[in-house]
């Protein structure tokens, strides 16, 4: 008998823990404004703060197991069938991937195609971004209520003709990635060794026209960023106030010259304090690359693997590392175009140098633009972009390639190896969201940490806990892999020692 | 804006979608039979992009049917579900990237996009739309004929010459 009250004693106290873990528990769901889906979970203490926040992915897509058995040569055009936010990144990563696999080097107009393709999508992308996706933040503000932080207030703010001309640069941007790739969401260009299609030379006027006008707008976004961003001094002590700074290491492809390049060259990890920690080509990937697990998400956490892994922690003893356009920023030494160089100068004359506050990507999203758009005026100028010598064909008996691209939300390596027949025997893929996925945690941690006190959580706070990844531009429809290629779960809560209090499953 | 002159009078059939996960793709599935079996007036577009980018897909055309899968968990798949505009309240749109219908008519007002004067949702409830694989689930696959029929027989009772003056004729309500 005793034993039995006993019992119901526990399952009652049991219990009442539980609805009283329930009711501290704050969860923003679906995270708004965000490519793909996500989570956040936080977790309040008895005073009302914050204990822990999780950052967490509720979609699952298991890609690796799907292409087990394919033609490696079908990888550009499955892989860029992952998701309609970064086809064309995928794409291209794809590409290059196959070239490494076979062994074979495309001739200098295919290669001068493929970036001029890869830099109209990261303009595009990047445009998206800054007016549409990050930039109700800024130019409607953090403050403004969530009915105005969209698109349609962010042409109210900054008028009409502003958004005519975003939507109307968009679309004649993405007219001409349809004439290169025949889609500009699923492409049909890339080859191991060269491209399907060059340019002819009459079509070569329209896209010297469009190039221009695209220079144009990214000149104009500098300045609407100045003006509404820089010029407003609220907005400049957010960017720089402790709540969205972490001092981690930072990664990005760079050219021989170490200045920012999407489409080509070596990786270049700096530390904390800006020094060159690492430069290395893609092939090289799994000796600074590791992956991390933990129980409360099925992202991969990756960090450096010289360095370590040291938990959420910042600082050089940390292998945590950021990729995205303050990374690319940071690892490189400059960039590569003159115009974006002098924005460059003055991003660090401004902030120091390396960067580490997040919201500084819409800054750095800002300046990549403007040499994206430069690089395409380059291009478009080059007389060897009208070439007719697009490809090299294979000869070489496949076996193992890896690729990599600078996506606009950081790096992308794909590495395939196969059988002798070209078939995926092994696929692996890391998308930017991954390399970043540490320190994302950590800054919905920390922002959470810093800004909800006592209880008091508005919808306002909310929305700054959001900006903290939501500048990272995340995507995870393609961040997260297990074996089934099923999500079963929907959230866990956690007890303070980790022991799980309540499980939801779909 | 190439292209886009070319719309008038015309009925766009957007399918909505990604055929890589599973039942996502019922949308798709179904568009690839439709295509075979709708009037000259009609064209038929695939898209596994979303929100703010369906803009440039909508603009021009008078009238719209979107095909796309849903899942509510209310009732079987399999089951078709018939949205009129009316049915997506204005709400607050958590993103560009799920903006919804009145956001994407409110953002074409705005700029002086023509929006088509009549949207209509065939959508399906599916099972599985979070698995990687390129096969519907049975339910969903047995389902796609009727799926393809009602689609064929709105097209059919909307005019040919895109008017809007048989708007009484696009069905509310749901289809089950």
């Amino acid at each position: 008998m005793q034993e039995e009250s006993k019992a119901l004693w526990n399952d009652a106290q049991a219990r009442a823990a539980r609805s009283a873990m329930n009711a501290r528990r704050i969860t923003i769901d679906p995270i708004t404004r965000l490519e793909g889906h996500g989570k956040v979970d936080i977790f309040l203490n008895t005073e009302g703060n914050v204990d822990r926040a999780f950052f967490q992915v509720p979609e699952l897509r298991g890609f690796e197991i799907f292409s087990l058995g394919r033609p490696a040569e079908d990888m550009p055009q499955i892989t860029s069938r992952i998701c309609g936010v970064c086809p064309t990144a995928h794409h291209m990563a794809a590409t290059k991937t196959l070239d490494d696999l076979y062994r074979v080097e495309p001739p200098p107009t295919a290669k001068k195609l493929r970036e001029l393709m890869y830099n109209i999508f990261m303009l595009e992308d990047h445009a998206l971004h800054v007016y549409i996706l990050g930039g109700p933040d800024f130019i409607v503000g953090p403050e403004a209520p969530a009915a105005l932080r969209n698109v349609v207030g962010v042409i109210e703010t900054v008028g009409l003709e502003v958004g005519k001309k975003v939507i109307s640069m968009r679309r004649r941007l993405r007219e001409l990635m349809t004439l290169m790739a025949g889609k500009a969401v699923h492409p049909v260009f890339g080859l191991p060794g060269g491209v399907s299609k060059g340019i002819a030379k009459e079509d070569i006027s329209h896209f010297r026209e469009v190039a221009q006008d695209a220079l144009e707008f990214s000149r104009f976004t500098l300045q609407v960023f100045h003006d509404l961003v820089l010029k407003n001094d609220d907005y400049v002590k957010l960017i720089t106030s402790d709540t969205y700074t972490h001092r981690t290491y930072y990664m990005g492809l760079v050219d021989e010259n170490n200045a920012v390049n999407f489409y080509d060259g070596d990786l270049r990890v700096v530390d904390p304090t800006g020094g060159v920690f690492a430069r290395f080509p893609a092939a090289n990937y799994l000796d600074y690359v590791a992956e991390h697990v933990e129980p409360w998400s099925y992202v991969k956490f990756c960090y450096l693997k010289p360095v370590g892994w040291n938990g959420f922690t910042e600082g050089a003893d940390s292998g945590i590392y950021a990729v995205a356009p303050l990374a690319r920023l940071n690892a490189a030494q400059g960039m590569a175009t003159p115009e974006a160089q002098k924005a460059y100068d003055e991003f660090f004359a401004t902030l120091g140098e390396p960067v580490h506050h997040t919201l500084a990507n819409h800054w750095a999203r800002v300046v990549e633009m403007l040499q994206a758009a430069e690089r395409i005026v380059e291009l478009v100028n080059d007389p060897e972009i009208t070439g007719t010598d697009i490809r090299t064909l294979p000869t070489e008996t496949p076996t193992s390639g890896i690729g990599v691209v600078e996506a606009p939300r950081g790096t992308l390596f794909h590495h395939y190896e196969t059988d002798e027949r070209g078939l995926i025997t092994k696929a692996n893929l890391i998308v930017a969201t991954q390399n970043n996925s540490a320190r994302m945690a950590m800054s919905v941690e920390k922002a959470a940490k810093d800004l909800v006190r006592n209880g008091e959580v508005s919808d306002g706070l909310l929305n700054k806990i959001e900006m903290a990844f939501r500048a990272y531009d995340p995507c995870h429809a393609c961040a997260t892999h297990t074996l089934p290629g099923q999500m079963p779960l929907i959230a866990r809560i956690r007890g303070a020692d980790g022991e799980i209090l309540r499980e939801l499953r779909r | 804006m190439s292209g886009r002159n070319g719309r008038a009078g015309r009925i766009l059939v957007l399918a909505m979608g990604n055929d890589l996960l599973s039942d996502d793709g019922a949308a798709l599935h179904a568009s690839r039979l439709l295509r075979w079996i709708v009037p000259e007036n009609v064209d038929v577009v695939e898209t596994s992009e979303a929100g703010f980018a369906l803009l440039e897909f909508l603009e021009g055309y008078p009238r719209a049917l979107i095909l796309d899968a849903i899942r509510t968990g209310k009732q079987p798949p399999g089951t078709l579900l018939r949205l009129t505009q009316d049915d997506f309240a204005p709400v607050e749109s958590p993103s560009p990237h799920y903006a919804g219908l009145p956001d994407l008519r409110t953002l074409a007002d705005q700029n002086g996009i023509s929006f088509p004067d009549e949207v209509l949702m065939l959508a399906m409830e599916v099972r599985d739309p979070y698995s990687i694989g390129e096969e519907l689930t049975p339910e969903v696959s047995m389902a796609l004929q009727d799926y393809v029929r009602a689609a064929a027989d709105i097209l059919m009772r909307w005019p040919r010459n895109g008017s809007l003056s048989h708007k009484h004729q696009a069905a509310t309500g749901r289809a089950d």
